[in-house]
């Protein structure tokens, strides 16, 4: 089985299934931090289609020198933030996101823990866009600080004070929501 | 949480994350010891953080190729099965309207053409009406 390396030099060289490779690795990893960011499935694929593709197109950029892993994720986080940009998509998405009906709880769904994932969830999206990217690069991803920082194109500094605030909201509205 | 503890938040966070110097790692910890509510706000952020980092992955929806351009084969059947119906629709049109195909007379066909209009108000209309009634006459 071929590493990411050399499955990225294979595909430099022409060999389109080699991206396909990657991107059969990656897709879950890549859907469920877009999902995380944006909160509804429909918007997380087409991040996850946009980022594939600007993977593929931006291929040649990519530096050996940091994990592709890592490279492509960042981009993932990026893209997802532009998406949040587009100002009129945030407010349906996160109105879409607020009012669908959670599905009847299963006997398992009843569990305080899976109660407290969807509520983190659902508190993930409160927080504002570039917080919530850092929170889950960080948390998530665990991708360290200077990468994060790379990623969203904002000072180290910038990035450990939004995940510290970022950390406390979620603290205070779990501690409001479930006691 | 009392006021002053406000100060001692961004610390107490750095220590947690460990990004502090040795010599701070000290001055935050031996203010835990002395306070409770920062105790508990910091067990509160480790709550959080191990609730994200345990968070599950979430399957990604049926796969679509991200970067390859539908197959020659994938619009061959798509031009095929467009065309089928196309042409079988075409052949139950004719059959149904067309004249019926008997022999016609060259001569009839080429006095029909070469009369002229009788008036400028002949529509093509009747001018093909009469060539139909030219072969069906034959």
């Amino acid at each position: 089985m071929f590493d990411d390396a050399m499955l990225v030099e294979r595909c430099l060289q022409g060999d389109t299934g080699a991206f396909d490779t990657l991107a059969a690795r990656y897709r879950d990893r890549v859907f469920s931090l877009a999902f995380r960011m944006l909160g509804e499935a429909s918007a997380a694929e087409d991040a996850m289609q946009e980022a594939f593709l600007r993977a593929y197109t931006r291929l040649p950029l990519y530096n050996p020198a940091q994990p592709f892993s890592t490279w492509l994720l960042c981009l993932t986080a990026r893209v997802c933030l532009n998406a949040r940009r587009d100002r009129a998509t945030e407010q349906r998405h996160l109105e879409r996101a607020a009012k669908a009906a959670p599905p009847p709880p299963t006997l398992e769904e009843r569990l305080y823990e899976r109660e407290q994932r969807r509520t983190l969830q659902r508190l993930l999206l409160r927080l504002p866009a570039p917080q919530r990217a850092a929170i889950l690069l960080y948390y998530y991803e665990e991708l360290p600080v200077a990468e994060v920082a790379r990623a969203l194109n904002a000072p180290e500094g910038t990035v450990k004070t939004w995940l510290y605030r970022g950390r406390e909201s979620l603290r205070r509205w779990l501690e409001e929501e479930l006691g | 949480m009392k006021n002053e503890c406000e100060h001692w938040e961004p610390l107490l966070h750095e220590w947690l994350e460990d990004w502090l110097a040795e010599s701070e790692h000290a001055a935050v910890e031996a203010h835990l010891k002395a306070c409770p509510a920062c105790c508990a706000k910091v067990a509160g952020w480790q709550a959080v953080g191990r609730a994200l980092r345990e968070l599950p992955r979430v399957a990604a929806p049926a796969r679509r190729s991200p970067h390859t351009a539908p197959e020659p084969r994938g619009a061959l059947r798509l031009a095929l099965a467009l065309c089928l119906p196309t042409a079988l629709l075409v052949v139950a049109f004719r059959t149904s309207f067309s004249p019926p195909l008997t022999p016609v007379s060259p001569d009839a066909v080429a006095q029909t053409i070469a009369r002229p209009f009788t008036a400028p108000v002949q529509t093509l209309w009747n001018r093909l009406q009469e060539v139909i009634s030219s072969w069906t006459a034959s």
